[in-house]
This record gives structure tokens, C-alpha cells and sequence, in this order.
């Protein structure tokens, strides 16, 4: 391997490491576009990448957010059993179905969230009602050393979400925290913060389901998906420090957008602009 | 948990880290891909491809270790639906291993 191409594979793996811990997403939408169009791989060997990038960024931030208690490793299992299911059947139906479809379907709904994020501001309160059951938790604010304390409600549509967010994940090689985090946030009550901390922890158990297809069929491409996973480490240690001095309002306008460029990207994508 | 993660993410940098130095030195494909069989027989041999196979398959292994250890944990807290949730995760794991096989 050239030391140019290592680098190369480095830096992109950081980029995407630091955004997704700091946004408590994979990274995938960037690893994926990244290792198609910048070193031309094939989308089945892009996909494989990202996913281990996923367990990568996960990996690395997640120790940090279980270290201050800002991921609920309860809610987290009670959602990721559905979401792996997802991502299983998902990846065993994707070579099946036409992907310029299923780019445009992603790409509208990524557009779709973006909007509804921006338009409805982020829940700081609780939830006036409880449904579906609830899981309660809670953190000491990085920023001012409260305690926050809150119950994750409607585990239900939380559950049907991550399904969702699992199915996306295994077709697309991405971690689905794009789902997962505004749907804990706004229809669960979950704070930001933990939402976002939660995310990370789930996007990784996801991704190595699709991962776990991929290295049984013997299609990771092993130099470059260890050349992106160490800089995706390193970024997203970076990441996760960074996210404690955020303000998570600045944090979810960041993220809505970071939501308008995936899907511009699937959209285009799935009309042939984008190969 | 905690420490099965930091200690899992820096074996697995490590030996992948080692493995991309001897690429490099070697100047080998990057784009290879091993079969579980060839890394075994590719690690005895300190072949630079079963080095970087080996350091994925830590890496990708960290996430199953933590559900596992999560299991554990929800065992000796007796909290049974939580338990339920965690076989459930490894019941789709080791789907997704039989279809990718």
C-alpha cells in the first residue's frame, strides 16, 4: 500500500469519526460516498467499509459517553434488538431490490427529518404523557453539572423507528443514528445529549450485523477498511470530548443539516448524477 | 463495560495499526480480502494481510463482546425483560452470520 493512499484513507476516516460522535451517527453517509467516488470502489465493497468505520466510531466514543453516563445502555438493548433484525433482513433483501429506488426513498426522508427538526424545537421537558412503557434515566450535564434526570416514553414508536433506522443501515451501509437521534429526542422525550449518546452505542451493534454479512461472505477489503478505521478512532475520541462543550440547540441545527446533505447526495444518487 | 471497550478499541488500532506498517513495507494490495480460514493460516506465517484481517475482526467483535457483557450484567440485576432484549440481539447476530456464510 502507498503511504499517500494510507493517509488519505486516514483523513477520511477521521472526518467521519469526529462528525459522528459529535452528532451520534456513523459516519457512513460520508465513508460510503467517500471510498465510490474518491477511490472508486465498488458500492458492495464501500459498504463494507463504512460499517466497520461504524463499529470504529462507535467503539471509540461510546467508552467516553458510558464513562459520564450519557448513554442508556437499557434503552439502548430494548431498541437495537429490533434494529438488528432490521439490518439482518435488510442486507439479505437489498441484493433483491433496485438501489436508485431505495436511494431516492432515503433521500426523501432524510430531507423530510431535516425539516421536521428545524421547524419543531428540541424537547427539553418532559414528555405531558407516558405511553407504550418507559425507561428512565439519567446524566450530570457536562456543561452547567446538573443532574438530568428523564423517562424515555413510547417505547413502541421508538422500537417501529429503529426498525427502520436498521432496514436504512443495511442497505445502505450507514449507522441509522440519523433516525434513531431525533426520534428518541422528540417522540421519546430522551434529552440530546443522551440521545445522541444512546445513538452511538446502537449504531455500532447495527453495523456489525451487516458487518458480521459481509465478513462471513468474505467481502471486506481488509487494508482499506483498516486504514479508514484508524482514523475514524481517532476522530471520534476527538469527537466525543468536543460534544461536551456543544450546545446541543448548535448541535441539532448542525445536525439538521448534516440530514439535508445526505439526502441532496441519495437524491442525486438516484437519479444517475451521482455514480 | 467500560473497560472492555477502551482495552478492545486499542488492541484492535494496534495490531490493524501494525498491519498497515507492514503493508506499506511490503507494498501488498490494500484491497485484499481474507477467508476466516486464510487468516488463521496467514497469522502463524506474521503475514501482513492476516495481521490487518485479524485487527478488523478485534475491532468488529468489540460490539458483540459489549451485548454479551450487557447480558451478564442484566442477569445479576435479575432484570429479565432487559435479559429478553439482549437475546434478541445475539439471536440476529447469529442470523446475519448464517445468511453472509
Amino acid at each position: 500500500m502507498a503511504l499517500d493512499l494510507l493517509l488519505m484513507l486516514i483523513i477520511i476516516g477521521m472526518v467521519a469519526g469526529m462528525l459522528g460522535a459529535l452528532l451520534g451517527i456513523g459516519g457512513g453517509m460520508l465513508i460510503v460516498p467517500a471510498m465510490t467516488l474518491v477511490l472508486g470502489l465498488t458500492m458492495q465493497e464501500a459498504v463494507a467499509v463504512s460499517l466497520v468505520g461504524i463499529v470504529a466510531t462507535s467503539s471509540g466514543a461510546t467508552s467516553h459517553y458510558v464513562g459520564v453516563g450519557l448513554c442508556n445502555v437499557r434503552l439502548a438493548m430494548v431498541l437495537e434488538g429490533v434494529a438488528t433484525l432490521g439490518s439482518v433482513m435488510a442486507a439479505t433483501a437489498a441484493v433483491l431490490l433496485d438501489q436508485s429506488v431505495l436511494a431516492a426513498v432515503f433521500g426523501l426522508v432524510m430531507v423530510y427529518m431535516a425539516i421536521y427538526m428545524v421547524r419543531r424545537p428540541e424537547r427539553l421537558s418532559p414528555p405531558a404523557t407516558v405511553g407504550g412503557g418507559h425507561i428512565t434515566g439519567g446524566y450530570r450535564d457536562p456543561v452547567n453539572g446538573c443532574l438530568v434526570e428523564y423517562q424515555a416514553t413510547h417505547i413502541g414508536k421508538g422500537a417501529v423507528a429503529s426498525f427502520i433506522a436498521g432496514n436504512m443501515s443495511g442497505l445502505l451501509g450507514m449507522g441509522g443514528g440519523s433516525v434513531k437521534v431525533p426520534v428518541m429526542n422528540i417522540i421519546m422525550g430522551v434529552p440530546m445529549r443522551a440521545a445522541v449518546g444512546t445513538s452511538n452505542l446502537m449504531v455500532g451493534v447495527t453495523a456489525l450485523a451487516g458487518a458480521l454479512v459481509y465478513y462471513a461472505g468474505e467481502l471486506i477489503p481488509a487494508g482499506i477498511a483498516a486504514g479508514v478505521a484508524v482514523g475514524v478512532l481517532l476522530g471520534s475520541m476527538t469527537g466525543a470530548r468536543l460534544s461536551g462543550k456543544m450546545d446541543p440547540r448548535g448541535l441539532r441545527t448542525y445536525f439538521s443539516l448534516l440530514l439535508v446533505a445526505i439526502g441532496i447526495m441519495m437524491l442525486l444518487k438516484a437519479v444517475g448524477v451521482l455514480s | 463495560m467500560n473497560r472492555l471497550l477502551r482495552y478492545g478499541t486499542l488492541i484492535s488500532a494496534a495490531t490493524m495499526a501494525l498491519g498497515l506498517v507492514l503493508t506499506i513495507i511490503t507494498g501488498i494490495d490494500p484491497g485484499m480480502v481474507l477467508s476466516p480460514t486464510d487468516l488463521f493460516i496467514g497469522l502463524a506465517a506474521m503475514n501482513p494481510e492476516a495481521v490487518l484481517s485479524l485487527g478488523v475482526l478485534i475491532l468488529i467483535a468489540i460490539p458483540l463482546l459489549r451485548v454479551i457483557s450487557l447480558g451478564a450484567l442484566f442477569i445479576k440485576t435479575q432484570e429479565w425483560g432487559f435479559v429478553l432484549a439482549v437475546m434478541m440481539v445475539l439471536g440476529a447476530l447469529c442470523l446475519a452470520i448464517t445468511l453472509g456464510a
